[in-house]
């Protein structure tokens, strides 16, 4: 079992509502609905920070995944459904055709 | 022509069914780490991470190591990319691949700086159609797929679309 630590605090009544709403669907207490919302939150969390690193072109999709924790087929489908579009130019698909078709 | 092809091109390839017509036309190399990104998906049995697990035991798709660590680490920082995109570009910097394949923003733009020759996944298709590789209604249905399965500017894929239907 690992470590824990304590950590007591003051949350909004919405805030409140929703860990109580997990713990009832999930058949949990209240501090396991805390727990898996706080893991999944981070999740979702670095998954937006890393599109958005993506999305400027400062990282690349592998690198992407690492940080997102996630595979590269996982981190393609989060792009796509993301709205992220490629930058690839009429020029460089033309020229892309003439070097895979030169010489045949 | 040897291609160097990173984890996205190979995934994309794969689910628009033309990447084993690819490696029947050409020598494709992917990188150790590439191989093993797209294996990542062999668990959830992604068609991708199958179909390329066969073409490399079939030899149709070769998997090299890299010669100089110390520059995949220098592209790896000087571009922000993971290690496999980085291996990817090592391959043909090293002059081992002539070509790179890559549909990743931050690898395109990694190529271009170092103007190397640079193709893309919707290329690839209306290639293969231009030489008969694959007919009419393959590159139709892959280029419907990578539309599906991608992130294309509609206007690369209609595009695409219009020459296949057009020539």
């Amino acid at each position: 079992m690992s470590k824990t630590r304590f950590i007591g605090a003051r949350m909004e009544e919405e805030v409140y509502k929703i860990i109580d709403k997990v713990a009832k669907e999930e058949k949990l207490d209240k501090t396991s609905a805390m727990k898996i919302l706080v893991q999944e939150g981070w999740k979702g969390l670095r998954l937006k920070k890393t599109l958005f690193k993506y999305q400027q072109g400062l990282i690349s999709v592998d690198k992407a995944a690492t940080l997102s924790g996630i595979n590269v087929n996982e981190m393609m489908k989060a792009i796509v459904s993301y709205g992220i579009k490629s930058e690839e130019t009429l020029e460089e698909y033309k020229k892309g055709i003439k070097i895979l078709t030169k010489n045949n | 022509m040897k291609i160097a092809v990173d984890s996205c091109s190979l995934i994309l390839l794969a689910k628009a069914t033309v990447l084993e017509k690819l490696a029947d036309r050409y020598s494709l190399f992917i990188s150790e780490v590439v191989y093993k990104e797209v294996m990542e998906g062999k668990i959830k049995k992604f068609i991708d991470s199958l179909l390329t697990e066969r073409l490399v035991k079939e030899n149709k798709i070769r998997v090299n190591g890299i010669k100089s660590a110390e520059l995949t680490k220098k592209l790896e920082e000087d571009f922000s990319l993971g290690v496999g995109e980085a291996e990817t570009l090592s391959l043909i910097l090293n002059k081992d691949c002539d070509i790179i394949l890559t549909d990743n923003k931050q690898g395109r733009k990694t190529a271009i700086i170092y103007d190397l020759d640079l193709i893309g996944s919707v290329e690839v298709v209306v290639s293969l159609y231009k030489l008969k590789v694959i007919d009419k209604n393959k590159a139709i249905d892959a280029l419907k797929k990578l539309r599906e399965f991608g992130w294309f500017q509609d206007y690369l894929i209609d595009n695409a679309l219009e020459e296949v239907k057009n020539e």
